[in-house]
């Protein structure tokens, strides 16, 4: 679903670009609805391009300047759903006094925020994510909590026990600790074997 | 150094020392194989010494140790490997340069228990 939700965004945003890019054509006099008949005889359309090359003089500025806005609107679009994000970097330098690396791999950093976790009352399901952040730690969880917890002593708990686990373990600081708690249902789904 | 005469230890001994030295220290768990790269030493007749990998430097050897740690502080943990693998080679006869200590999986971690186990 999500890949289809990305495929028609993109499909979209490439509409949009190309109905800008034509009608700065057609508005600045570059184009003309014959050449754009060419490329698709479409009738609808070419209704259009033929209003918007015949525009008022007083409305042109506007209709230019509402294209610009969609082009680089569009182009910004596309790039930002073009370009991958940023990859989180495998392993986490240490500090070390004697000579030699220490390093450890953000997975077990992601194991270890989610077992301290899971030692909070009211916790039924957690998922951590650890990033570095200008030498210190920074992470993102999704917590489901039980029904009968109570959510606003669980969250702040949970943000200070996993804090506390990573500084103690790693050594290094936590700067933040973001936990999205969703309520877990009351009647679970269950599986039967 | 080894005396006149006497052999100077193979690789696979001298990587079995950093074994048995790093499992001594307290905090570590076990012996991983390592999460993105194996570390071995081979030796002849196919042995194989894992979690620990051996590169021979001009000024000594450079040691590389894979661990499974139980939940203690890493950097304390590291530099108490670094300190028990150079001791432990440098009875050997063989100075080290540098340990480089990775933390590859937290006992209690199943799976890489399970991976550790296999011979």
């Amino acid at each position: 679903m999500n890949v289809l939700n990305r495929l028609l965004g993109l499909l979209l945003l490439v509409a949009l670009l190309a109905a800008a890019v034509v009608t700065i054509g057609l508005v600045s006099g570059a184009l003309t609805t014959a050449q754009v008949q060419q490329v698709w005889p479409y009738p609808p359309v070419l209704h259009v391009c033929h209003d918007v090359e015949r525009l008022p003089v007083r409305t042109r500025p506007w209709v230019l300047g509402g294209a610009i806005a969609a082009l680089l609107l569009s182009l910004l679009g596309l790039w930002r759903e073009l370009t991958p994000p940023p990859r989180r970097a495998r392993l986490l330098a240490l500090p070390s006094a004697g000579p030699g690396r220490t390093e450890m791999s953000y997975h077990t950093l992601d194991v270890l925020a989610e077992h301290s976790a899971r030692g909070v009352a009211g916790i039924e399901q957690v998922r951590a994510r650890v990033q570095p952040h200008q030498r210190a730690l920074t992470v993102r969880c999704h917590a489901r909590v039980s029904p009968y917890a109570n959510l606003a002593t669980a969250g702040p708990e949970l943000e200070r026990t996993i804090a506390d686990r990573l500084h103690q373990v790693t050594g290094l600081p936590v700067r933040t600790v973001r936990v999205r708690a969703v309520v877990q249902e009351e009647r679970a789904r269950r599986r039967v074997r | 150094m080894a005396a006149v005469g006497e052999r100077a230890p193979d690789d696979v001994t001298l990587a079995q020392a950093a074994v048995a030295a790093t499992r001594a220290v307290p905090g570590v768990a076990g012996i991983s194989r390592g999460r993105y790269a194996l570390a071995r030493t081979f030796g002849l007749g196919g042995t194989v010494v894992e979690g620990v990998q051996l590169t021979p430097e001009p000024e000594g050897l450079h040691v590389e140790v894979h661990v499974v740690a139980r939940l203690v502080p890493f950097p304390a943990l590291a530099e108490a490997v670094r300190a028990a693998v150079a001791a432990a080679l440098a009875v050997r006869g063989r100075p080290v340069t540098a340990v480089d200590v990775w933390v590859d999986a937290l006992q209690g971690d199943a799976t890489d228990a399970t991976e550790e186990e296999r011979p």
